[in-house]
């Protein structure tokens, strides 16, 4: 065998250990020679011919054992170092090390997860801020148009003849006047009858029965006190209102039941018809630009009520 | 730049592994790996006597202005013997090298930080850098010994009830510490390292040669020429300096085994160091570092045939350690990923 023919050799047969011990045998050493020289015992040198890896230690000392083997036989340290890494099965130092207690894996900061959450957070952040501020600005603007700012928020409610009493509870703090009590008496009036009071009949029926028992006697003053109420609210089926607006006008409508309310800016050109029970409350922002009809006929008598603003705040009862 | 809080700033920062050496810098990214190398040199401007003090060049730019600088700037190593010698200055280096790392970012790093430190350091020099990392920015700051931080990244088995010894020649010192358990069972630091390995050379050629030559060219022969042990090749290299007696930049050779002769001083200190803590080391742990050997990090594992010195002196198998440069700062890094998982059980008491 000559040594050329082995060190030339990639990877022979017998591994890169093998090419070490051709090697050694080729130059005439003994084993004990070898394990003499690298301070090593022989048990580790035949591990390393053998390509034992089981019976070597960890990877970076195999490496320096083979190192200093082939230093030794005068062999290309890297070339040895390269074939060990590739025929070493497991690991190439990087070994995960183990630990003698079990401590529960915190999450830090450079975790992604937390850092994706992060983001998101902030994102969430800015953009409601943006949305805050694009709220700002429109409130800000609409109200200018007609010269009325209040700071009320803009509201749309048409609520109809809805006179479920939780729903008038809910809605009064919204209403931002010195009128709540009054409205406040008048729904607590209309909510003492449990049945629908709009017509007038059926609420001259509930009185002729409840007159007889006379346990019910408040009950009874009160439906009666509510009876007469009623009359002007059967006549508003016939009496129409309409507000025609000629241009943007800001206004605030209420009618005495509180059930009917419009607040907010009416574009030019719309007809807005009121609903509800007379007397109505109206504050109009651009009173010019309003025209007032009854049953067809244009009323001009709330004019008086304009301001040096252009603002009308009026009750109207036609 | 965003004054957030410390805290939210460190969610868009790296977790960094620093070995704050005498010589180099170097800074391990969780994730990435070393991302910075550097020599510790900090190049300071003063353009009036009094004036105000600025940093002119930070690492591999100040470390070629070294002994080359006019009146105005002073090239300054601002860490002696592994422990801060100029605070403020140490602040700035790594204030300087922390941002380099983070350089893409939009916000200003905050991020948690672990100092390797030499073992030998007292609590002093401990809490100088500790606060000098707190004042470059680090949100959370852990120290950890330099031998056990050069042990995991060389890949010892730590964790293991086994003897691991390692032997790690910084720039300004050398530790050497038996291992095991994750612990550190013996540790000595001795103030021996490259910077005297220069000086014994500059000290040599002067006495020899009549010659002064500077630190680079020291250095530049360490590295060319360099040798612990005897070997089989003559090796010579040119080298110029200021001749004392003449005053005049002269030329001459030297080789190897004068070189050899020159730091026989500073080995025989490691030696002695090492001897020491073989004899210190309990006798199971001494067995076990006799079967396997002593691992030998830092850069003056660099130093030719310094492991066949080890091993005629001690009779040991000694290794050198792969990328034995880089061994602190990843191993310090590991720690830090380890850290997060299991608890700072390798971290040093301040």
């Amino acid at each position: 065998m000559s040594n050329d023919e082995h060190i030339n050799q990639p990877v022979a047969e017998g591994g890169p250990g093998g090419r070490l011990k051709a090697a050694r045998e080729a130059q005439g050493l003994s084993l004990d020679k070898i394990a003499e020289q690298l301070h090593l015992t022989i048990p580790i040198i035949q591990a390393l011919e053998n390509n034992d890896f089981k019976h070597l230690p960890q990877a970076v000392f195999v490496k320096g054992y083979v190192r200093n083997y082939a230093r030794y036989l005068g062999l290309d340290t890297e070339v040895m170092m390269a074939a060990f890494v590739a025929a070493c099965p497991d690991e190439d130092g990087k070994r995960p090390l183990k630990h003698s207690y079990n401590v529960q894996q915190q999450v830090n900061s450079g975790h992604g997860m937390v850092k994706a959450v992060t983001w998101f957070v902030v994102l969430g952040f800015i953009a409601l801020m943006l949305l805050f501020w694009y709220d700002e600005i429109v409130q800000q603007f609409n109200p200018q148009t007609t010269d009325v700012s209040n700071g009320s928020s803009i509201e749309n409610e048409a609520l109809g003849f809805n006179l479920q009493p939780d729903d008038s509870g809910h809605e009064t703090p919204t209403g931002d006047d010195g009128q709540a009590p009054t409205e406040m008496a008048s729904e607590n009036r209309s909510s003492a009858v449990p049945a629908d009071n709009f017509s007038p009949l059926q609420a001259e029926n509930t009185t002729a029965s409840e007159a007889g028992i006379s346990e019910a006697v408040v009950e009874t003053s009160r439906t009666e006190s509510v009876a007469p109420q009623q009359e002007p609210l059967a006549s508003t089926a016939t009496t129409a209102v309409a507000l025609r607006f000629s241009k943007n006008s800001w206004i605030r409508v209420r009618d005495s039941a509180g059930s009917f309310r419009r607040t907010g800016l009416q574009k030019e050109g719309e007809v807005l018809t009121l609903g509800g029970k007379p007397p109505w409350q109206l504050k109009l922002g651009n009173a010019a630009a309003v025209s007032i009809e009854v049953n067809g006929r244009i009323d001009t008598g709330w004019q008086q009520h304009i301001d040096h603003r252009g603002v009308a705040e009026f009750t109207l009862n036609p | 730049m965003f004054l957030f809080p410390k805290r939210l700033r460190g969610v868009f920062s790296n977790d960094l592994s620093i070995d704050l050496g005498t010589a180099n810098t170097l800074i391990y990214a969780r994730g990435q790996g070393i991302v910075l190398n550097e020599p510790s040199v900090v190049a300071i401007r003063q353009d009036r006597p009094g004036g105000s003090k600025s940093v002119a060049a930070v690492g591999e730019e100040a470390k070629m202005m070294l002994g080359r600088t006019p009146g105005n700037i002073v090239a300054i190593r601002p860490m002696k013997e592994g422990v801060i010698a100029d605070f403020t200055v140490t602040e700035k280096m790594l204030q300087y090298f922390i941002n380099k790392v983070h350089e893409s970012r939009l916000i200003r790093p905050s991020p948690r930080v672990l100092v390797c430190v030499p073992c030998g350091s007292t609590q002093v020099e401990r809490r100088a850098i500790k606060e000098s990392a707190n004042g470059a920015g680090a949100r959370e700051v852990y120290l950890i010994d330099e031998p056990m931080a050069a042990a995991i990244g060389a890949g010892l088995p730590v964790d293991e009830p086994r003897g691991s010894m390692v032997l790690d020649i910084g720039g300004g010192t050398s530790e050497v510490a038996i291992i095991s358990l994750n612990g550190i069972v013996y540790a000595n630091s001795v103030r021996i390292g490259g910077d005297r390995f220069d000086e014994a050379i500059i000290n040599y050629v002067r006495r020899n040669y009549g010659t002064l030559i500077g630190d680079a060219t020291a250095e530049r022969i360490k590295h060319e020429i360099g040798s612990a042990y005897p070997g089989t090749e003559m090796l010579e290299i040119e080298v110029k300096g200021r001749n004392l007696a003449e005053g005049i930049p002269r030329s001459f050779s030297l080789n190897s085994n004068e070189i050899l002769e020159a730091l026989q001083e500073p080995l025989s200190g490691i030696i002695s160091a090492v001897k020491t803590a073989l004899e210190q080391t309990p006798p199971e742990l001494g067995s076990d570092v006799a079967e396997r050997g002593i691992v030998l990090t830092g850069g003056g594992a660099l130093l030719r045939d310094l492991d066949r010195l080890l091993e005629e002196e001690t009779g040991l198998p000694v290794i050198v350690a792969e990328d034995p440069l880089t061994c602190v700062a990843r191993g310090g890094g590991l720690a830090l990923e380890l850290m997060d998982e299991r608890g700072g059980h390798f971290l040093s008491q301040e």
